[in-house]
């Protein structure tokens, strides 16, 4: 199985099986959809520089868009978005709107840039496989993404505990949600351990 | 959280004893036991975001795993929001309450 190892010229490296490369980006495309985050609109002058990741909010934000601060006051429906944005006042609902009106937009912004970035390493390896090295920022993004990616399959696959599955049928098609599961466990195991 | 291997025995120390909560300073960060969230990550995730030591990061991330949650923070409640705010950033299962 893939994994994650640190280089002598300390990058963080990972080959990837064609399959497993596919997977990965697949998985990662399906929370980055689920967090329904438009890509922000690129200032040409601003890209040319090298000013293209200001931070998403700040007055560069756009006030219409997703870095506004009128965001959402309930929590949203779906449950792996409950869990990728939980409540802060469990025991005060005015004061959880509260907070996710001001935080919800950016937290979900957070969590796709980490995804793109993720799918943009992966891009080259996609349908091939090959050699993905990331810097120690870059692994540390792919580890916060990778972490989303395993509480989203986590949450819908209903992981209640430390164990596995029950045995399942071969073609159960959750087998393959938790090879999935499984794979990118392995993956932020070894490079959490990677990271020292 | 599924298990892992500790390689070192770990020196349990309770989050009331050394987050001694000021007067005008009551509140926490509590983060919440979670079956996805691996143990080797919380550590991390404390260590990091908090910049505690790896004992006292190993301590909090068990205190979370055996009894269910821990307070990890504590300061104002601007402060823990951000805390909040950064952990769920992190992925972890994190709230903000008056310190009690």
């Amino acid at each position: 199985m893939a994994t994650f190892r640190r280089s002598r010229n300390g990058l963080f490296s990972l080959t990837l099986q064609p399959v497993e490369a596919d997977v990965l980006a697949s998985v990662t495309r399906e929370v980055l959809e689920l967090l329904d985050v438009p890509e922000r609109r690129v200032d040409p002058l601003a890209a040319e520089l090298g000013l293209g990741d200001l931070p998403a909010f700040g007055p560069l934000g756009d006030a219409d868009g997703p870095s506004g601060a009128a965001g959402p006051t309930s929590p949203p429906e779906d449950e792996v978005l409950r869990r990728l944005l939980p409540d802060a006042y469990p025991e005060d609902p005015d004061a959880a709107a509260e907070f996710r009106r001001f935080t919800e937009h950016g937290l979900r912004e957070r969590k796709a840039a980490a995804a793109r970035a993720v799918l943009a390493s992966l891009a080259p390896v996609e349908g091939q496989g090959g050699r993905v090295q990331l810097d120690a920022d870059g692994a540390r993004t792919w580890l916060a993404a990778l972490n989303d990616v395993r509480l989203a399959l986590g949450t819908r696959l209903g992981v209640r505990d430390d164990d596995g599955p029950e045995l399942l049928d071969e073609d159960d098609p959750a087998r393959y949600a938790w090879a999935v599961y499984d794979f990118t466990t392995h993956l932020q195991e070894t490079l959490v351990r990677s990271l020292g | 959280m599924p298990s892992t291997v500790l390689t070192a025995p770990v020196e349990l120390e309770r989050p009331e004893a050394d987050l001694t909560a000021a007067p005008d300073t009551p509140w926490v960060t509590l983060v919440w036991n979670d079956p996805v969230n691996l143990m080797s990550y919380v550590s991390y995730v404390f260590r990091t975001h908090f910049g505690y030591s790896e004992a006292k990061a190993q301590a909090l991330m068990l205190d979370v795993h055996t009894k269910g949650r821990a307070a990890v923070s504590s300061g104002s409640r601007e402060q823990m929001e951000r805390d909040v705010e950064a952990m769920h950033g992190y992925g972890l299962w994190a709230t903000l309450q008056k310190d009690d």
